[in-house]
């Protein structure tokens, strides 16, 4: 689901089933924390939990709880316990089926990585929303990174699926693996974060969407025309 | 043109909203089709169209403008003033305080003195159910120590002003696949020996300024994605931007006039490298171009909210580089 103008919208269905998987499990683990000092607090933040995203504008590196083997959590009894860390890693729960590592992982340096490029999120961002996309295929324009014979002077090329790139490849380990990516829990609070600026984008920009019709303006022939992808 | 081009009924496969039906990008453009919303629209209040459209662009330059990128400042200038003071500039430039972006004083072999000391305004917290919290503030990133034998003299008044400010960016694209699946184009500022011959080292090079980079298949014609086999059969071009003001500004670089083109022309190279961060030698990237831009901020009649434009190409900082374009006029 990349390379075309329906990366954004493509992601936001799939965001939303993974956050509806998430909260399936909450009711259980609510009944299993009722009668502890938690439980209260617990039951009322399941009925407003959501999907967090991760604003890697304005915080470019991960917290240490993003990575640690174990973190403190509250236990059911409401007492503060140590708990392996879901977040760190996700272990695949059959290895020996495949030719492959037992668990996700990210590069050793990501949060070296993620420094080091720190510098280009915010003008990257900042700049899908100061610049307006050209009229011809505006929305083409901002949604994905394909470059077909256009105009490479008429301003920056960013699109969100470009910026979103460029995360994949700091994190790096499973998050630069296209085929496996998802398996990394950062996976979605970093799309999250793309589907927020995806959200942003059309509110500042109200007339823009992926088209209604086909025109013949600015279609490179080249390309096909797909109307069920995948 | 750009990417595959789906119309907005197209179904988002495998994505259902019924037995029969898939869901369309059409179906999901507001997010109250899935309840939630963020932070900012929902800070917006109850409006709507150019309202909210207002609202949601002044918020995205007071997170992510360039008042937040420059130096260290007491106060954050929301780009509304920046429109105030272009007004003013037809007049002479005016030195305001807190409106000046006035860098501090800087050394690049380390030391800086900082003329006006105050913490270095922090960006604020996103606050609502999304947002994670107890994360630690925003580092701007490493400034460059420099290096000896650099060849950067420091200027003791440094400063950007809203008038004297212009944004340079590197424009780059190549095919998707021509670093063999995912892989970066990295760019650096300084002399070219000063580079690190091992990719591995290139991200804490002082040097470092930004990368483009490619997520893509490593087998696009093996791997059973058919998208991926046949967007590499039609040589399908990629295309990104590596923003160049803020490390300008660290080297202390007017923005303006010919200086930016002439120390760009002879300290700005790129590398590239694969997803196994080998170095890819640029002679092997027939398809990559690069072209350097750069643009002010204009005053729209009428308007309230400066916008970047128009830009104006630097083939002479990109010429005889690889990939590089040569002239004004080249595609």
């Amino acid at each position: 689901m990349i390379l075309v103008n329906t990366f954004p919208s493509w992601h936001r269905p799939y965001l939303a089933l993974y956050e509806q998987q998430l909260a399936s499990y909450f009711p259980d683990i609510v009944q299993l924390y009722q009668k502890g000092s938690r439980g209260e607090q617990l039951a009322n933040a399941a009925q407003v939990w959501r999907l967090p995203y991760w604003d890697w504008a304005l915080y470019p590196t991960m917290p240490d709880e993003w990575s640690s083997s174990e973190i403190k959590i509250y236990g059911p009894d409401g007492n503060i316990t140590s708990f392996h860390n879901p977040f760190a890693a996700y272990k695949f729960p059959h290895p020996n089926l495949f030719d492959g590592p037992s668990a996700t992982s990210r590069d050793t340096r990501a949060n070296e990585n993620l420094t080091a490029n720190s510098r280009q999120f915010k003008p990257w961002v900042h700049e899908l929303f100061n610049t307006p996309p050209p009229q011809n295929d505006p929305w083409g324009q901002i949604s994905n990174s394909a470059w077909e014979n256009v105009d490479m002077d008429q301003g920056h090329l960013s699109s969100f699926e470009s910026i979103h790139d460029h995360i994949h490849d700091f994190v790096g380990g499973t998050m630069r693996d296209i085929t496996v990516a998802a398996f990394d829990p950062i996976f979605w609070l970093h799309h999250c974060n793309v589907d927020r600026i995806f959200a942003l984008w059309c509110a500042a920009f109200p007339d823009i969407y992926v088209p209604t019709e086909k025109t013949s303006e600015g279609i490179n022939d080249k390309m096909t025309f797909n109307e069920r992808h995948l | 043109m750009k990417g595959i081009y789906n119309l907005r009924d197209a179904s988002l496969e495998p994505f259902s909203k019924s037995q029969s039906d898939y869901i369309t990008s059409g179906d999901c453009y507001s997010t109250s089709t899935y309840g939630y919303t963020y932070p900012e629209i929902a800070a917006a209040g109850p409006v709507s169209g150019r309202q909210l459209s207002d609202a949601i662009l002044q918020t995205v330059d007071r997170l992510y403008g360039p008042s937040t990128t420059i130096g260290e400042r007491s106060e954050d200038v929301p780009m509304e003033s920046l429109a105030g003071s272009m007004q003013a500039a037809s007049l002479k430039p005016v030195e305001k305080e807190p409106g000046d972006w006035h860098i501090p004083e800087f050394h690049l072999f380390g030391e800086h003195k900082n003329p006006h000391p105050g913490p270095p305004s922090a960006p604020p917290r996103p606050s609502g159910v999304q947002a994670i919290e107890n994360v630690p503030p925003h580092n701007p990133g490493p400034v460059p120590s420099g290096s000896q034998g650099s060849a950067i003299p420091p200027h003791r008044d440094y400063k950007v002003t809203p008038e004297t400010y212009r944004k340079w960016i590197a424009n780059i694209t190549l095919e998707k696949y021509a670093l063999g699946g995912s892989g970066r184009i990295a760019f650096f500022l300084g002399p070219e020996n000063e580079i690190p011959a091992d990719p591995k080292e290139w991200y804490t090079s002082p040097l470092y300024v930004g990368s483009f980079s490619v997520f893509a298949h490593h087998n696009p014609t093996d791997s059973g994605c058919s998208n991926c086999k046949d967007q590499a059969e039609r040589h399908l071009r990629v295309g990104g931007t590596v923003h160049l003001t803020d490390t300008l500004i660290s080297h202390q670089i007017p923005l303006q006039g010919d200086e930016p083109i002439e120390y760009l022309s002879k300290n700005l190279h790129w590398r590239a490298a694969n997803f196994k961060d080998e170095n890819i030698p640029t002679e092997s990237i027939p398809s990559l171009k690069v072209v350097v831009q750069s643009a002010g901020f204009n005053l729209p009649p009428g308007g309230v909210r400066p916008v970047t434009g128009p830009w104006t190409r630097h083939a002479l900082v990109t010429r005889g580089k690889p990939g590089g374009v040569n002239h004004a006029n080249e595609f």
